[in-house]
């Protein structure tokens, strides 16, 4: 029961995120019927208004590499939260599940991130989503 | 896969829900207050200052629905879907919009003035309380052209000289460059403050319409950050906006007579 209600609290802070944050809409840019999961090294992380965007190398199955873009929350919020653009380490594997831009470019909008050894980090993503707790 | 598809429905169903909820309109939730003393300023004065956790508030006009339109402000209303958010762009969201983003403000208040620092967009305001009138020949601006007066411990904000460039919320409620903006600010308790607006605009509505809600303290290390909504916008460029309101479907059942069909 509890992590249910955790789970809808999480959803409201999530869509307030996405409203406030930018001002674009979603649905301009993302297509909320085709999820992806990406798995790759961080290899930039722009921790800059109105929303950050970590940037990852993802080798597909025939061994080439694809940078990708992936947008995530708004930082100030993020920060309040105590996360930091330190909470991702450079040439660190994290995986990202999100949605898909519309215009076919390697560009998400991540609901979730996840560290090496498992770790959900960050909340707030600028679509909604898992927001997870902040690390105290 | 399948979970994902499922999700994203009911998430959106979960954000209209949050969004469609109105804040408490004043007979509904009169401000309480925290039931602790408001601080006071030397010369005895409430004293708003502080760091305030302000609210999202979506649409501002589903606590007065149905809105008293003229013509005028109908036509406009339904023609949002033509026009693509003003802050998509980054222009400032003006006043009164600027109270509804949910990123925090500093209150400074001084004996001759009170100062609104705004986090979002880097808004201020300095809205002086010595007795001057409105300035005669400025252009109107976003922000328009404020002053200030005390009425008790209530710090009443008027304000004209308005574009009709911004909106009135994310809702896409519009207003005209008739626009007269009366807030009304007061410091319920050590930790609350009472915030009402008055939508005077006689061009788009056919009598003055009133909001209200409240606003918490934010945390005590809570401070303004930078909110340079320029910085790292991509969405500026890349063809990201879209028309109307951030979610169109807010729209359904807010709407007098039908709205127009959204353009993508």
């Amino acid at each position: 029961m509890r992590s249910h209600c955790l789970c809808l609290v999480a959803m409201v802070m999530g869509c307030a995120g996405a409203t406030v944050a930018g001002h674009h809409s979603f649905v301009a840019q993302f297509d909320g019927n085709k999820p992806i999961t990406l798995r790759g090294p961080v290899t930039k992380v722009e921790w800059r208004n109105p929303h950050i965007w970590v940037y990852l190398d993802v080798r597909g199955p025939d061994g080439t590499l694809t940078p990708w873009q992936c947008e995530g929350g708004a930082p100030n919020a993020l920060t309040r939260q105590g996360w930091t653009r330190n909470t991702f380490t450079l040439g660190e594997e994290i995986t990202v599940e999100g949605w898909l831009a519309k215009d076919g470019t390697p560009t998400c909008n991540a609901k979730s991130w996840k560290l090496a050894d498992g770790r959900t980090v960050l909340a707030g993503s600028s679509a909604g989503g898992e927001a997870t707790p902040p690390p105290r | 896969m399948t979970a994902r598809v499922v999700a994203w429905p009911v998430f959106l169903l979960a954000c209209a829900a949050a969004l469609l909820t109105p804040a408490p309109v004043r007979a509904q939730a009169p401000a309480a207050g925290s039931g602790t003393p408001v601080p006071r300023t030397a010369d005895g004065r409430a004293d708003l200052s502080g760091v305030w956790n302000k609210r999202l508030v979506v649409n501002t006009g589903a606590m007065v629905e149905p809105l008293p339109f003229t013509p005028e402000g109908l036509k406009a209303f339904n023609d949002v879907w033509n026009h693509i958010d003003p802050t998509s762009r980054c222009i400032f969201p003006g006043v009164p919009r600027v109270n509804t983003s949910p990123y925090p403000m500093q209150i400074v208040q001084l004996p001759d003035k009170v100062v609104f620092l705004y986090e979002y967009m880097h808004n201020y305001r300095v809205i002086y309380t010595d007795g001057r009138g409105h300035r005669p020949a400025w252009e109107p601006s976003l922000m328009g052209d404020s002053i200030g007066r005390w009425e008790g411990d209530t710090l009443v904000i008027d304000t004209v000289n308005l574009t009709d460039r911004t909106w009135l919320d994310d809702h896409g409620n519009r207003h005209s460059d008739a626009l007269h903006v009366i807030e009304r600010w007061r410091r319920t308790g050590a930790s609350e403050l009472s915030y009402e607006e008055t939508i005077d605009d006689p061009k788009f509505y056919t009598r003055p319409w009133t909001v209200s809600w409240t606003i918490p303290l934010a945390p005590k290390e809570w401070v303004v950050m930078e909110y340079a909504c320029t910085d790292n916008n991509k969405d500026l460029y890349d063809g990201h906006l879209q028309n109307g309101p951030l979610d169109g479907s807010l729209r359904n059942g807010s709407a007098i007579g039908p709205p127009a069909p959204p353009r993508r």
